[in-house]
């Protein structure tokens, strides 16, 4: 698979899940909202974030730029998902959001393992550095 | 020919990291870097931790308006001065010398961040971090406020000896969870003062006047604001830089300071980590506590070796490990010594800061009106040129830093820092325009600029040394 396809399979993932993420969020939502607001303020973001660098790479005309894209939406999904993974398993969203928040912690997982192939393939295949 | 050597980009940075010239274009970062890494800083102390303390200190309304109005300053000073390094693509150090001169720069350069940041407050907030830390796990043998000391003074160390790549990775790991764990601070203060409603009719436990909340917003960043050139020369375009500062200070800051105030409002009056805890944050609030500190003090250790490096005959890897180890050393001594404070210590160090802010109103009277009364275009102001003439001393900098430092710290009433920024401002602009009209020079001695940039020359030999070796 190329690099192109590559980024935007990832990034298809992560937004498919994100969507996955804000349909739980509102469920979640009304029968707590304060504890919903966790599920939302990851998902909506990464949603865009995911879909936005797709579409940003696709305008992108060549490698180089396609990579630097690449890198920097990986990094909101890695850096989100890390977020999810420390955040979700907490205490009060566990009691809050019952199983759902099991289920964003493995989502998050998934995200901040995409998220670090994201970053580091297009960074080995082209050279943009990591921290473009 | 390395391309340190090349003929589009003249220089030769024999310092490493670009501390005394222009960051290589190939270096050059994005809008998004530029946020990040600005957000980085900002992330613990200056934001999240302050507005944890404003939340004891205000109700949610006045606390809303300390928050924007403090933020505004602070965004119109950063902005000034990030504009600066953008442009001209070099650090507050050589920044500097224009309006202090070569010295000066380096004096002032060495007073603001080499000993406030890098040893200073490097160990004044690893000395805290040992503290928060303790104060989430009293029980455990590795949170012993010395033994959390050591190890995290240890960890923040090891970004700082990376430079500005290792900055960058760790404000793209965090800054998302910043916002996200101000958001969940916010969510949860809702929560724990019982709704909307409730929590903007609960009043604070120790209440002091929105006048002195607003001089603790700024306070808590305007030394930031003054030295944004080190992270905004890296940026591609000159007005990146500035976007970014002042995104992140006029919407982050405020968010992060209303979120932290509303938890620590609604559990009436906690320490926002342990307020965390409390509420049921797990992992988040040891996140916050270990991610927040150490985005802060690595920037701390990292704008301090860039000025010592001047002073001290070693690499600037080499520089931030001594650096780092002294500061965790003073930490951990005071951790594991009862009765031990770093109260005096803290006190010089607001001693110095009262001068920081002076300096960056002369950097900004300088660029910005000095310079514009030479009738020198924007385009063409601080560009370092090989062969340019630079004074050794600018004494006219001098004399405004001071007197706008020790009337605004501690004789004009108001906001201290701010008070120095104008002060030495206003000096500068008039003391200089006054001397240029009447012939009487600003500069004493002259430097002339080498393709080593503003590198002293036992730097030079050095180098020179280490490449015919």
């Amino acid at each position: 698979m190329n690099l192109e396809n590559f980024l935007h399979t990832i990034f298809l993932i992560s937004g498919v899940f994100a969507i996955i993420g804000i349909i739980l969020g509102i469920i979640v939502w009304m029968k707590d909202p304060y504890a919903g607001f966790l599920w939302l303020l990851i998902s909506v973001p990464l949603m865009f974030f995911a879909f936005g660098g797709s579409g940003r790479i696709k305008m992108a005309k060549d490698l180089e730029t396609k990579a630097a894209i690449g890198i920097q939406h990986s990094w909101w999904v890695l850096s989100f998902g890390f977020s999810g993974v420390i955040l979700f398993p907490a205490p009060f969203f566990v009691e809050h959001g019952g199983s759902s928040a099991y289920v964003m912690t493995a989502i998050s997982v998934l995200w901040l393992l995409l998220g670090i192939v994201g970053v580091y393939k297009p960074h080995a295949e082209t050279g943009v550095s990591i921290t473009i | 020919m390395d391309e340190k050597h090349n003929s589009k980009w003249p220089w030769v940075d024999a310092l490493g990291d670009y501390a005394v010239v222009p960051v290589h274009p190939k270096e050059r970062r994005t809008l998004t870097n530029q946020f990040l890494v600005f957000t980085g800083v900002l992330a613990c102390i200056a934001a999240l931790w302050g507005g944890g303390a404003l939340g004891t200190q205000l109700n949610l309304t006045q606390l809303i308006i300390a928050a924007i109005v403090g933020s505004a300053i602070v965004s119109v000073i950063g902005a000034l001065t990030a504009y600066i390094g953008g442009h001209t693509g070099t650090s507050t150090y050589v920044n500097l010398s224009r309006p202090f001169g070569r010295y000066g720069g380096f004096l002032w350069g060495l007073t603001a961040a080499g000993i406030t940041c890098g040893l200073g407050w490097f160990a004044v907030e690893t000395w805290l971090f040992g503290v928060m830390i303790h104060d989430l796990a009293p029980n455990a043998w590795w949170a012993n406020v010395g033994v959390a000391s050591i190890w995290g003074g240890l960890l923040m160390m090891t970004t700082a000896v990376v430079g500005y790549k290792g900055l960058s990775f760790l404000s793209y790991l965090t800054v998302p969870l910043f916002i996200v764990l101000a958001g969940v601070a916010f969510a949860m203060g809702v929560y724990q003062g019982g709704g909307m409603e409730k929590i903007f009719s609960i009043q604070p436990v120790n209440p002091v006047p929105l006048s002195v909340a607003i001089t603790s917003v700024v306070g808590l960043y305007i030394a930031g604001a003054t030295i944004t050139s080190d992270v905004g020369r890296f940026a591609k375009k000159p007005r990146d830089p500035a976007i970014a500062w002042v995104v992140q200070v006029m919407v982050i800051m405020p968010y992060f300071l209303v979120g932290a105030g509303m938890l620590t409002l609604g559990m009436g009056g906690t320490r926002i980590t342990e307020a965390l805890l409390l509420a049921g944050a797990g992992l988040g609030a040891y996140a916050m506590a270990i991610f927040g500190q150490w985005t802060t003090n690595d920037n701390n250790l990292y704008s301090g070796a860039l000025n010592w490096v001047l002073l001290v005959p070693l690499s600037k890897r080499t520089v931030t490990i001594i650096e780092g180890i002294i500061g965790t050393a003073i930490a951990a001594y005071v951790g594991f010594s009862a009765g031990a404070s770093l109260q005096p210590f803290i006190n010089f160090l607001v001693i110095l800061g009262k001068f920081v802010p002076a300096v960056g109103g002369v950097l900004i009277a300088d660029f910005y009106v000095y310079w514009w009364y030479k009738k020198v275009p924007v385009h063409e102001r601080y560009k370092l040129k090989i062969g340019d003439k630079i004074g050794e001393i600018n004494w006219v900098g001098w004399v405004s830093a001071i007197l706008g430092g020790i009337l605004g710290g501690w004789y004009v009433p108001g906001i201290a820092a701010l008070n120095s920024l104008i002060l030495g401002f206003v000096f500068y602009a008039i003391i200089a325009i006054v001397c240029d009209k009447a012939g009487v020079s600003l500069y004493l001695g002259k430097y002339t600029v080498s393709e080593y940039g503003l590198a002293p020359s036992w730097i030079v030999k050095r180098y020179l040394r280490g490449e015919k070796q």
